[in-house]
């Protein structure tokens, strides 16, 4: 029975829990009571984390064969090296951590590729540069229960649920807590807004929040997955990528931990390849897949909610490691 | 020697000075292995002040240098005991009748588990009392090198830097202190464990641990402990015995006063409209069904196969049948409320009604292996 420190991927708010390890190699979760973000408790997701781990992990493989480590990953240089940078982009949704994404970033630059994007590049472009660093805030959740005023702009908490009770005890301690649509309007003097940045948020709805908010206000965006934190300050973002596959303008894509919900998208491309932990319907129509280390497996360090570095937990560094490989064998 | 009790403490200078009161429970651990009594011991290994997680060892020296009991680590072992081997296990009282019940319900033999009780006047929540040494005291929480809770005062000791002691009145009503379900709990002495051991009772000028056996198992314990030369002791003195019992009447009439006033509050309002309210913030997680050591069912259980989808009427009736299951069988240890990502006083509400089924039916969960009343069919009736 080995208990190991890690976090949840399952949003930007990285809920600390334990990866018990059973003698029988069984891989389950159990609940990290001193976690300061969510004090023990988990969503759903996080209880159901044991099983995603549990899942068959990813193999090397091109052409769907299975195939070595070095196959693959020579492979993948060989069909990036021949594409079009133009046409060729980079995708990191945030599943990754700061220092794979690093990492990947600096391989897409070596191959001369500037489409790179973490989902969100369409929301993050249309705000100003100087105003930015709004999107990736981070503010404690205690100051939430704390706040007189909290103004929830199209923003659904049962998405984050661990939100619910900061919410509950705001309202508890006297807090006027107010659910406001797009485009309706509100006054935010003093207010803890929170909303969303999705790769389905309005663009022109963030840029309004951002601008509409005075010095007195706080802004906390929750993101659905596990480190867009670290890839917007990254700066893993400047091309709308989704948008451009959909739209056939690029043709060849390096995809980094994709996460559920994007798979019709990446039917249609002549070279796909795909760095993961597990095995997934988007790892079954890559050319080439390169399998990295599961999530709590890895040595590097995420952005959560509150702007903490928070490390994942495990020791393994293969999952920077591949993009270097790929290109200085 | 059942029903005995001793002023007991380690011979070894360091398990003495180590341990949280006179070193007896480190001592009769290492002695059970030492005797082949036990092959595993199941502790809490300590990460820091605020962290500790179960540990399984056969190793004396790792059980020499495990923790004394952690306040602000609130774990349940019961879920962590493996089957099929003798283990021992440093039990609160919630800890021995969640391994009381589990026993009932076959997760192992209770022959196989020796529990060395814990007296235990509450733990703590880790995040709120890392919090509480910032805001009530302005001091770096990472100089805490140890918690107690002694004659009312709630004391964090610093290797540097003074002690720090805030009444723990004063701190809970800050919004500090013990965990919710441990200020209602009224058990604080580990009368259903094989041992029950702790400094009430103990001369304040001693290092030594109070112990009560309370069983054959006990008795085995403390016998090799004496056998091995592990510790020295001496009969507890009638003075010695009514100092802990007036302690522990204390903690009780303490811990009634709050149930009353927690519970009560129930009694003057709409109290199905309260269950519904509370009820309807649940997202389904599971994790309370997960973390109740009195629940065995696991993935076939009715609260799950039934509460899936839209079979719901205002309260869920995966909660519905959790009430009804837990209604003679919950034994008030607060893991569910630990986990429960939308606070819902779940502790307090199934103890509602256990308590109250309590006072019906007589049966108390956790103290014997007497079968719980309602999940027993009545004799003739079909």
């Amino acid at each position: 029975m080995e208990f190991i420190p890690s976090i949840c991927p399952g949003c930007c708010i990285n809920c600390g829990l334990y990866i018990v390890r059973d003698e029988d190699g069984g891989i389950r979760i159990d609940y990290r009571k001193s976690s300061s973000v969510n004090e023990g408790k988990l969503c759903r997701f996080g209880v159901e984390l044991g099983d995603l781990y549990s899942q068959e992990h990813l193999k090397a493989t091109v052409n769907g064969k299975e195939v070595d480590f070095n196959t693959a990953k020579k492979e993948a240089l060989k069909r990036l090296k021949k594409t079009d940078p133009r046409s060729t982009g980079f995708l990191a949704m945030g599943n990754s951590t700061n220092e794979e994404i690093r990492a990947f970033k600096k391989l897409a630059g070596e191959l001369g590729i500037r489409n790179i994007d973490c989902g969100l590049s369409k929301q993050i472009l249309n705000v100003p540069e100087a105003a930015r660093n709004y999107l990736t805030a981070g503010v404690p959740l205690r100051e939430i229960e704390q706040a007189e005023k909290i103004l929830l702009i199209s923003f659904n908490p049962e998405n984050y649920p661990l939100i619910i009770r900061r919410l509950l005890r705001a309202e508890r301690n006297g807090a006027e807590l107010l659910k406001v649509g797009s485009g309706e309007p509100y006054v935010g003097r003093g207010a803890i807004i929170v909303s969303e940045l999705a790769p389905t948020s309005d663009p022109a709805s963030i840029r309004q929040i951002i601008e509409e908010a005075d010095d007195t206000a706080t802004i906390l965006f929750m993101k659905p997955y596990a480190n867009l934190n670290g890839a917007i300050r990254l700066g893993f973002y400047g091309f709308d990528l989704i948008e451009a596959i959909r739209s056939d303008e690029i043709k060849s894509l390096f995809l980094l931990d994709p996460p559920p919900g994007y798979e019709d998208i990446f039917h249609d491309l002549e070279l796909l390849v795909v760095q993961s932990d597990h095995e997934s319907e988007v790892t079954e129509m890559a050319d080439i897949t390169l399998p990295s280390p599961r999530f709590f497996e890895r040595r590097g360090t995420v952005v959560n909610v509150e702007g903490d570095v928070l490390p994942v937990g495990g020791d393994s560094g293969a999952g920077v490691e591949i993009p270097s490989k790929i290109i200085f064998p | 020697m059942t029903g005995q009790s001793y002023l007991a403490w380690a011979k070894d200078p360091e398990i003495r000075k180590r341990g949280g009161s006179g070193g007896f429970v480190t001592a009769a651990l290492i002695a059970g292995i030492k005797e082949g009594i036990i092959d595993e011991v199941l502790l809490v290994r300590r990460i820091d002040q605020f962290e500790s997680v179960p540990y399984l060892t056969h190793d004396p020296e790792e059980v020499k240098s495990a923790s004394s009991p952690q306040l602000a680590a609130p774990l349940n072992l019961s879920s962590y005991i493996p089957r099929g081997v003798k283990v021992a296990v440093t039990t609160k009282p919630c800890d021995a009748r969640a391994i009381i019940e589990r026993a009932k319900r076959g997760r192992f033999e209770l022959e196989d588990v020796y529990m060395v009780g814990l007296n235990c006047g509450g733990t703590m929540p880790p995040v709120s009392t890392v919090a509480s040494v910032r805001d009530i005291f302005g001091v770096d929480p990472d100089t805490v090198t140890g918690i107690e809770i002694e004659r009312g005062e709630l004391i964090f000791k610093r290797d540097r830097g003074e002690d720090l002691t805030i009444s723990i009145d004063e701190a809970e009503k800050k919004g500090y202190g013990r965990r919710e379900s441990c200020k209602y709990c009224n058990t604080n002495i580990p009368e259903m464990a094989d041992l029950a051991c702790g400094n009430w009772g103990v001369p304040s000028d001693q290092r030594a641990t109070f112990v009560e056996i309370l069983s054959a198992k006990g008795e085995e314990l403390f016998e090799a402990a004496k056998k091995t030369s592990m510790i020295e002791f001496e009969d507890a003195t009638q003075k010695e015995l009514e100092k802990r019992l007036k302690i522990d009447r204390r903690m009780r009439e303490l811990a009634n006063r709050r149930w009353d006033e927690v519970a009560g509050v129930l009694d003057e309002m709409d109290r199905l409209a309260y269950y519904i309210n509370e009820f309807s913030r649940c997202i389904h997680c599971e994790s309370c069904k997960i973390v109740c050591p009195v629940c065995v069912c696991e993935a076939d259980a009715k609260c799950l196969d039934m509460g899936q989808g839209n079979n719901h009427y205002r309260i869920s009736l995966y909660n519905m049948i959790r009430l009804f299951h837990l209604m003679d069988s919950c034994i008030g240890c607060g893991q569910c409320e630990d986990v429960c990502p939308v606070d819902i006083p779940l502790t307090m509400i199934h103890q509602r009604f256990e308590r109250r089924m309590e006072e019906m039916i007589g049966y108390r969960p956790g103290f014997d292996l007497q079968k719980p009343p309602l999940q027993k069919p009545e004799e003739g009736v079909k």
